[in-house]
């Protein structure tokens, strides 16, 4: 049929129909209509299972037209409603060497569709993603950075747990690994503040496994604006770790400059504030023997350039203090050399990559004089020659330095510590260091004139104002320190010395040392050998000459015992720490005097009035007899061992003789042949 | 009659010259003033034996620490009288040999002080995994380094052998 006439046809029909007849079309629209929506319906319930049951080749497939570089493996990829798509087992490849750079377990992601129709995703949520960045990473990522994924947004972005991986970026540049998490709401404002947490961050130089640098907490903080454009990061705030001064650290900063690194994705970063606390600096020796040096940074460093450390930032001075810095025996990791109570360093980066040092000050350092002393500066001098023969880099330098409130503390084989009265102080300019674990000073420290009490010791000095002789390492055979300090007065006990001196040579065995000064109108001199052995054993003698045993006497025995006259004596004693063990002696007079037992006077005043004439006067001419004697000769010996021994004193003068035996026990025990009478 | 009258004026004479005369002079003292030589002992006894207890409790000493402070004293006086001297093993040993019972008891004395310095190196060497005569000779040099001035000490000569002489000083 024709089509002009089925039009005339059809117009005849309609014309001719009945009222009823015209609904039935109608109707049929209708069905018709139904029939369409249910097949548009059912095309789209297939087409929505189609894409649900295919939501991992979907994703395979954005993967592969948004990274044409990389592979996708996706383990299942679903849809949870309400607006929840959820992946499972994520890995995103190389395409070329097969490097894996995430590993995502799980990810979810929640949208509305309104969200959809902004270009908005509600939340983003990963689950124990492992992020591998390398410079490969930079190449399969398209190119122009966030173009067109940086259109959309995400109201939230959530990680519980991140471990992310960072080499490869040359030879001279560290792998960083670190797990991390955040919960950023992601805010419509770019400037607002975003907060990062990582821990356990590790670096280390290629080939070597172990970490130089270890941030136990680091938090970093940065808006969406200085991440995306600005290349900005408002600051980082580190909260203890530690960090090695060396070969590894070393060969980090022997590298390029980072801003010569044309794809170093670092180039251009800077962080406005970096704040470290508690970390923990440790410098590398190697050597078996080597000393550990330690000490902790608590410092704010601000406008770190990343890729410009050495220039931008090199020419700004940065203070560090330092507490507790500890130089340990290289034989014993419990026993100290030096320790210093707070250092302060002035430094730029610039400086520290040439290894200068502006300056330092060190506060209450104490030098623990032992034979860990000498065995560490043994290995310094040997570590210095060693340098010598095969040289690397330039050795350190120090500005200025300056030391105050200096202790020098005796230390034994044990754990005994005995400090040193005295004080000192020095500031020198321009020492070099061959490194900061083998100092090389030579300076005098200054002794200032104070009054020092040390109540344990029950002692009391005066110093003079001088110097000491300090030499580390100490140069050519010369293995000891050498000082001399003057007193202007020393007080121990009730005794009292006056302009006197103390010399002191250290060596591994020990400290000997000898002393002088005016006392009791005479002079005393002596010496000690202080042995590095366990509880501290030492030996020391003093002599007198000439000293006035009026004077002296009244200081021992006051109103009880006097003699008079010049006195030489000479003592030994053998002793362990502050416990005298053994004390031998003898004394003699010089000229004539007088015996006076002051004590007996007491017994005079007291003779009983019952007693008999002749009995009280019989114990009078005795007693008397006894308390007074002139001498022109006196003499005598002593020894005492642990509390027990015997003093004897033999005089002799006009009048006779008086011979005088005391015997000290220690208890009322028989035994022991010494006790017995002749 | 004549007799008796002369018996009273005899007597009468005696009496009256008696009268006459002085006392006589008794010269009591000495052409030299009187010597006294007096010698006397005093004997002090500690009684205040806490400290010693306490010391003794509070350091880990054994009965040997305790009995060689118990000889200290007579060593002592052994080496003030040169009987003993410091060997180079780190004991003892007799120098002079008295006979009868007091060189006896300085052969007992000297042999019980070794045995319990015998027992301390021991225990040192087997603390600080050293051999037992590394450790004597430590503890020779030890106790020759605290030996004072007279007292004997066995050393070694420049001829290699070893030598007993007494301490000097300084």
């Amino acid at each position: 049929m024709r089509l002009s006439e089925w039009r005339s046809s059809r117009a005849h029909s309609l014309t001719t129909l009945s009222p009823e007849s015209k609904v039935l079309p109608r109707r049929r629209w209708l069905k018709r209509l139904a029939v369409f929506l249910a097949v548009v319906f059912l095309l789209l319930g297939v087409a929505l299972v189609v894409l649900t049951r295919n939501l991992t080749n979907i994703a395979r497939w954005a993967v592969r037209r948004s990274l044409p570089a990389a592979t996708a493996e996706i383990g299942d990829v679903r849809y949870e409603a309400p607006g929840r798509l959820v992946a499972n087992e994520f890995i995103l490849r190389d395409r070329l060497c097969g490097v894996e750079f995430l590993h995502l377990d799980s990810g979810s992601l929640v949208f509305a569709f309104d969200d959809l129709r902004r270009r908005q995703l509600g939340e983003i949520r990963f689950v124990n993603p492992k992020i591998r960045i390398t410079p490969d990473l930079f190449r399969i990522l398209p190119s122009g950075g966030g173009g067109r994924s940086s259109s959309w947004a995400a109201r939230r972005i959530v990680c519980d747990y991140a471990e992310i991986l960072c080499e490869g970026f040359g030879p001279t540049s560290p792998s960083v690994s670190m797990k991390c998490a955040f919960d950023w709401l992601w805010p419509s404002d770019p400037r607002s503040p975003l907060v990062l947490t990582a821990w356990d961050v590790r670096a280390s130089t290629p080939g070597n496994p172990d970490a130089f640098l270890v941030l136990d907490r680091v938090e970093l903080r940065f808006t969406r604006q200085g991440i995306l454009t600005d290349h900005d990061i408002a600051g980082v705030e580190v909260d203890g770790g530690r960090l090695v001064l060396g070969d590894a650290l070393q060969q980090v900063f022997s590298g390029p400059a980072a801003a010569s690194q044309p794809a170093n994705p670092a180039a251009s970063w800077i962080i406005r504030k970096l704040d470290l606390q508690g970390l923990g600096v440790r410098l590398e020796d190697k050597r078996e023997t080597a000393a550990n040096i330690s000490f902790q940074i608590n410092t704010t460093l601000t406008n770190l350039s990343l890729s410009q450390a050495a220039s931008a930032i090199g020419g700004e001075e940065q203070s560090v203090e330092i507490a507790d810095v500890e130089i340990l025996s290289p034989y014993d990791p419990f026993t100290k050399v030096l320790t210093m109570r707070r250092v302060f360093l002035r430094f730029t980066l610039g400086g520290l990559l040439h290894n200068e040092l502006a300056g330092i000050t060190i506060l209450q350092p104490s030098i623990h004089v032992g034979p860990d002393l000498f065995w560490y500066m043994e290995d310094a001098q040997n570590r210095i020659a060693g340098k010598k023969s095969g040289s690397s880099g330039p050795p350190w330098k120090i500005g200025m330095l300056k030391v105050d409130e200096g202790r020098l503390v005796i230390g034994s084989g044990g754990r005994a510590k005995y400090g040193l009265p005295l004080n000192f102080y020095a500031a020198v300019q321009d020492i070099a260091l061959d490194n900061l674990a083998t100092l090389k000073l030579r300076t005098a420290f200054e002794i200032p004139a104070q009054t020092t009490d040390f109540p344990s010791y029950q002692l009391e000095v005066s110093t003079k104002e001088g110097d000491l002789q300090f030499a580390y390492p100490p140069e050519k055979n010369e293995n000891n320190l050498v000082g001399k300090i003057f007193f202007d007065r020393i007080r121990w006990r009730q005794y009292e010395a006056a302009d006197a001196w103390l010399s002191a040579t250290f060596d591994r065995g020990g400290i000997n040392g000898d002393f002088g000064g005016r006392a009791y109108r005479g002079y005393v001199s002596g010496g000690f050998s202080f042995l590095f052995e366990d509880e501290a054993p030492w030996i020391g003698w003093l002599s007198g000459n000439k000293v006035d045993l009026k004077r002296l006497t009244d200081v021992i025995a006051p109103q009880n015992f006097r003699m008079t006259g010049p006195l030489d004596f000479k003592l030994q004693m053998d002793a362990f720490g502050r416990r005298i063990q053994r004390v031998k002696g003898k004394f003699d007079t010089l000229k004539p005097g007088r015996m006076k037992i002051g004590k007996l006077d007491d017994f005079l005043a007291n003779i009983p009035d019952t007693w008999s004439n002749l009995k009280k006067s019989g114990t009078r001419v005795a007693l008397e007899a006894l308390r007074d004697f002139d001498y022109t000769k006196a003499g005598g010996d002593l020894w005492f061992v642990d509390n027990q021994g015997i003093l004897g004193l033999k005089l002799q003068g006009p009048l006779g003789s008086r011979s005088f035996e005391v015997v000290l026990h220690a208890d009322e025990s028989p035994e022991g042949r010494w006790k017995q009478k002749p | 009659m004549e007799t008796k009258t002369m018996k009273i004026f005899c007597a009468t004479t005696a009496l009256a010259l008696l009268a006459g005369c002085s006392a006589p002079t008794v010269n009591l003292s000495t052409a030299e003033p009187i010597k006294v030589d007096i010698s006397m002992r005093l004997d002090v006894y500690n009684h205040n034996k806490e400290t010693g207890t306490k010391e003794a409790a509070a350091s880990p000493a054994s009965d040997s620490e305790a009995r060689r402070r118990n000889r200290m004293a007579d060593i002592q006086n052994f080496k003030n009288s040169r009987l003993v001297g410091e060997g180079r093993d780190g004991l003892l040993s007799v120098r002079v040999d008295t006979p009868g019972d007091a060189g006896d008891y300085v052969r007992k004395t000297v042999a019980a002080e070794n045995e319990d310095r015998m027992a301390l190196m021991k225990a040192i060497a087997e603390k600080g995994r050293k051999s037992l005569p590394a450790v004597q000779a430590e503890q020779a040099s030890l106790w020759q380094k605290r030996s004072f001035e007279g007292e004997l000490i066995e050393v070694s000569s420049p001829e290699g052998t070893f030598v007993w002489v007494p301490k000097s000083g300084r």
